[in-house]
């Protein structure tokens, strides 16, 4: 069975930038997406890079990658980048059935979503 | 599977009940039944053998429409939403209905995200709709009575591990390693 949705935040230090990692886990449906949504928009709006791990996120509905859109939508208005990592299979067939692949920051893994340039250092 | 036994009164949620291969619940048109329906289809995927995509693909319809009728729709007060399944060989079929004014989700028309790649173009609103039209082959409204029914119908195949939906885009190779996307 899927397990209820599970949220936390940490943050990360790579090469120079630092990440704030949403780590998501269970199931993100249309019941919980609002404290998905309002927890990513809290760190872009406050000029955060953030990272959305999915590694252990078992199921979203459309009101989930909702949050994640308006995430990637406030981190560019700040300059940020918003990047989303570790999709399941199932998961990843929901974005790209919606086409959003191509619209998101979509990383195999947190460690590469980690490693890769293009994230401003916080402050700078 | 486009038939299910008489609404109850529009009192209190009633128990899930199994007719032969269908699983039929009733509940109060708001999000927090999403979670619990949830639990309950994969329940009974797993009595069916189904793949674990179809049962997924079955969540993500329940979900959408759940929050598209408790956003959008109208249902009476006190009604309460209904959902059918019923598995037969490879096929799964799922009835949806209300009491309430007319309100047909399948109408809806779905973004276009072809060619974007700014979120800043992305509407936010109907992706709801894009999935579910993409899981199920068959999708239909009528107006029965003072109910609206909403009827899906999929047939899968248990060799695919993943939701093998039609897809927007045929460059897969766009995607994150290891998705699984076949």
């Amino acid at each position: 069975m899927i397990e209820p949705l599970r949220l936390s935040t940490r943050r990360v230090t790579a090469d120079a930038a630092e990440f704030h990692v949403v780590e998501l886990a269970g199931r993100l449906d249309s019941a919980n997406a609002h404290q998905v949504e309002e927890s990513i928009l809290r760190l872009t709006e406050a000029g955060s890079n953030v990272i959305v791990n999915c590694a252990d996120l078992l199921f979203v509905a459309s009101s989930g990658m909702r949050a994640f859109i308006l995430g990637a939508r406030s981190a560019k208005a700040q300059g940020r980048v918003f990047r989303v990592a570790g999709l399941i299979p199932h998961v990843s067939e929901v974005f790209r059935v919606t086409g959003l692949y191509r619209i998101l920051d979509i990383r195999p893994t947190l460690e590469d979503a980690l490693d890769q340039p293009g994230a401003v250092a916080v402050g700078s | 599977m486009d038939t299910f036994p008489a609404a109850p009164d529009r009192a209190k949620p009633v128990s899930p009940t199994v007719a032969g291969d269908q699983f039929s619940v009733q509940f109060p048109a708001r999000l927090g039944e999403i979670g619990p329906l949830i639990t309950m289809i994969e329940t009974v995927g797993r009595w069916h053998d189904a793949p674990g995509a179809v049962v997924y693909g079955l969540s993500v319809v329940v979900d959408e429409l759940v929050a598209n009728v408790v956003h959008h729709a109208r249902p009476d007060p006190g009604a309460l939403l209904r959902v059918s399944v019923a598995f037969s060989g490879d096929s799964v079929g799922l009835v949806f209905d209300w009491p309430g004014e007319s309100f047909d989700p399948v109408s809806f028309a779905t973004p276009d995200l072809d060619g974007r790649s700014d979120p800043d173009d992305v509407p936010v609103g109907g992706l709801g709709l894009c999935l579910v039209q993409a899981f199920a082959q068959e999708m239909r409204y009528r107006r029965d009575g003072d109910r609206n029914v909403v009827v899906f119908e999929r047939r899968y195949d248990r060799d695919r591990s993943v939701l093998a939906l039609p897809p927007r885009e045929t460059a897969e190779g766009a995607l994150s390693p290891g998705s699984g996307v076949q």
